[in-house]
């Protein structure tokens, strides 16, 4: 007997073509549907990093309402990033986190590790399943991975709607476990950094950390054309949450012919906890073809870090699908409690110290421009042209003797292109 | 006077909604508004009553006065045909070629060999196969603008019109409020949700065997929409019975006979009611490879054999 296999065509992207076509260019909203998004970004800081990722995203409606998600990521950086020690009149010389190299840096010059570069593979998944008629569960998983960095996690999430699906409530927690395996091993905190060859100051080749979040939310229609968000977020990360590759410059007291000069380098210290805090509000709103999404997020931990953002899309669709989304973003950070530009020769260490412009006080601007253009039956192609500008405080009040002289916080500008692609069907 | 004498339509609040209900297109219908204004959902409701009726007037192959008639009586002339109609019969070229011939609006004059009264019948092969002289999109000649038929051969628009009818309908309703919708034609259903809104449309799907009214509900499952259509192929109490073997009325274009062991019925749920029509009625001629058939498009479904 022979069996014969006939093979099933798979024709409903066809259909759904064909079925568009004859309907015509219905204006109708978008639909929940099986999607495929990739997307491009390309990154580039003046001077400093560059960087290419490239994300992959599936989407997929299974049977009975139930959604899967799987999410890839892959990162290339490389490039130049501070490392928190301060310029100087003189040529300095550090030594590279393996302990095997080193990198000067020219007088007056703001000292960049360029030896920074990685890639990193990040993937995700989510499964999400309605429970009863009003509840909604999630339950996702990640891994990421770099030459010196590998992070895996779970998350729960569960929402519910009430007051006719005019209300919905939400609870998400996440843990996180990550395992830090710097270059040259974990350096001792705040031990000086030495000549090349010397043996490193080391506490052990790795170390790690462990994150729980907690995320309670409501989203509420107002209207039929008005959403708002409110969430409150909590998040506690304990173990080692300083960065192994950053410095801080010990400088001659005011007192000396050299003040301000580098004397040597210590190894960054932080707290080996941190308890943040968020507040986000969103509000949405519908008017005849194009949205307006306004949102603020105020910002405070244990470090002493707070911050604010506020940022705001506007949308507006053109004829023939096309549509223009221009959005700005404002931020504004104070510095955490032990950041310090420099420390001083002849005082007493503190605790912990870092000179990371991360943990400084500075504002952030982002412009941005997304078009998006239909290219085919639900596909779209977007482009988004970003600008981000970063100012501190390049001469700050503690700054004395030679350091008057520098930058201590160089402006940083970046220029991003995203491209993403999604089809749905 | 009751508003169904005065507008062709009732008019009802149910729940949160409005629903408009007439009958056309040989059978109920129902538009379910999602607004509290009672005059927006008459405007509403008199539109989608004058929609329905003039696509049922176009394209009904019951009457003598459109250009469905003028096609089957054009006796090998050519017929020249209006935009909408041309959408329609370039439709139903490209479905015929992706179909591989099974989906066919000229084969309507098979019907004519078979009677689907859940009775034992003995098909008079000859008559059938002088019918399939009749039928064949490839014996039609169709440029995009008017379309020349042989003549005896005759088009029907019975298994696409509903279905464009409900999405239309739909659509129309959509642009002129931005409200959310829903329409359902007998079963064939196109829902709407409005940008913003969290509204889903809670639809029950039946059993088209359990006769209403002496079992209570004839639910057989619930579909939740948001943005989406369900349309059913086929129908449990049209079939015949030949050689003992239960036969449904759903006819294959090439052979002129129903799709042996195919489903009772097949409901999918997917984006638009005429996509969903569609790849129900390709289930059914599937026949017995009807559940692979849409596991292989991805689509959710609900068979009953």
């Amino acid at each position: 007997m022979r069996l014969q296999l006939r093979k099933v065509a798979f024709i409903k992207p066809a259909v759904a073509a064909l079925a568009a076509a004859l309907l015509g260019g219905q204006a109708l909203p978008a639909t929940g549907q099986d999607n495929v998004e990739t997307s491009l970004l390309l990154y580039s800081e003046k001077d400093r990093v560059e960087a290419a990722e490239g994300i992959v995203n599936v989407g997929k409606m299974l049977k009975g309402d139930r959604t899967l998600n799987l999410r890839l990521t892959y990162d290339a950086l490389s490039g130049a990033s501070p490392s928190g020690a301060t310029p100087s009149s003189r040529v300095q010389t550090f030594t590279s986190p393996s302990g095997r190299g080193s990198y000067t840096i020219n007088p007056g010059e703001t000292p960049l590790d360029n030896t920074f570069h990685d890639t990193r593979f990040a993937g995700d998944i989510t499964f999400g399943q309605p429970v009863g008629r009003m509840s909604a569960l999630s339950l996702g998983a990640h891994l990421s991975s770099e030459h010196d960095y590998f992070s895996a996690g779970f998350n729960a999430g569960m929402t519910r709607d009430f007051n006719q699906r005019n209300t919905t409530v939400g609870l998400s927690g996440s843990v996180s476990f990550d395992n830090i395996n710097p270059e040259g091993g974990v350096p001792t905190a705040l031990a000086v950094m030495p000549g090349v060859g010397a043996t490193l100051p080391r506490e052990g080749s790795s170390d790690s950390k462990s994150t729980f979040d907690l995320v309670a939310g409501v989203s509420q229609i107002l209207d039929r054309k008005t959403i708002v968000r409110f969430n409150y977020s909590f998040s506690h990360a304990s173990g080692y949450l300083t960065d192994p590759y950053k410095i801080v410059s010990v400088v001659e007291p005011e007192s000396s012919a050299d003040a301000g000069e580098p004397v040597r380098y210590l190894y960054e210290s932080r707290p080996d906890s941190r308890t943040k805090h968020a507040l986000y509000g969103q509000i949405r709103r519908y008017i005849a073809g194009s949205t307006i999404d306004l949102s603020y997020r105020h910002f405070w931990d244990d470090w002493g870090v707070t911050s604010n953002t506020i940022e705001l899309f506007y949308r507006q669709k053109l004829p023939g699908g096309h549509a223009l989304q221009p959005h700005v973003r404002w931020y504004h950070q104070s510095a955490a409690d032990f950041h310090r530009v420099y420390l001083l020769d002849g005082a007493p260490t503190p605790e912990h110290a870092s000179a990371d412009y991360r943990l400084a006080r500075f504002d952030g601007l982002t412009l941005g421009l997304t078009y998006s253009l239909p290219i085919g039956e639900n596909m779209h192609l977007n482009i988004t042209p970003e600008f981000y500008t970063q100012r501190g405080d390049s001469s700050p009040p503690e700054a004395f003797g030679v350091l008057r002289q520098y930058d201590l916080f160089p402006d940083m500008d970046v220029i991003m292109v995203r491209a993403g692609f999604s089809y749905g069907f | 006077m009751d508003s169904e004498s005065q507008f062709g339509y009732v008019l009802n609040r149910r729940d949160d909604v409005w629903v408009a209900e007439y009958s056309a297109m040989a059978g109920p219908c129902e538009v379910h508004m999602a607004t509290d204004r009672q005059s927006e959902a008459d405007r509403l409701a008199s539109l989608a009553l004058s929609e329905t009726r003039r696509i049922e007037q176009k394209f009904s192959r019951y009457r003598d006065d459109n250009i469905v008639h003028q096609i089957n009586s054009s006796n090998g002339e050519p017929v020249a045909v209006d935009d909408e109609t041309a959408r329609l019969l370039e439709y139903a070229k490209q479905v015929h070629a992706l179909s591989e011939g099974q989906f066919d609006i000229t084969s309507g004059v098979l019907r004519r060999a078979w009677v689907f009264r859940g009775e034992v019948v003995v098909p008079d092969r000859e008559f059938i196969d002088e019918l399939l002289e009749r039928v064949g999109w490839e014996r039609v000649t169709w440029d995009g603008s008017s379309l020349t038929m042989a003549p005896g051969m005759e088009i029907d628009f019975g298994g696409i019109g509903k279905e464009y009818a409900v999405d239309k309908v739909a659509g129309m309703l959509f642009e002129q409020s931005g409200l959310s919708l829903m329409v359902n034609f007998g079963g064939d259903i196109r829902t709407i949700v409005a940008e913003g809104s969290a509204r889903s449309w809670l639809v029950g799907i039946e059993d088209p065997s359990v006769v209403k009214g002496l079992s209570g509900s004839s639910a057989v499952g619930h579909a939740e929409l948001t943005n989406g259509a369900i349309a059913t192929s086929g129908d449990t109490n049209r079939f015949c019975i030949v050689d003992g073997k239960r036969l449904g009325h759903i006819l294959n274009p090439k052979t002129g006979w129903p799709v042996a062991g195919a489903p009772r019925t097949v409901t999918v749920i997917t984006s638009t009611c005429v996509e969903a029509g569609f790849l129900a009625t390709m289930a059914v001629l599937s026949g017995a490879g009807a559940e692979a058939f849409l596991q292989a498009q991805g689509v959710k479904y609900h068979v009953i054999w």
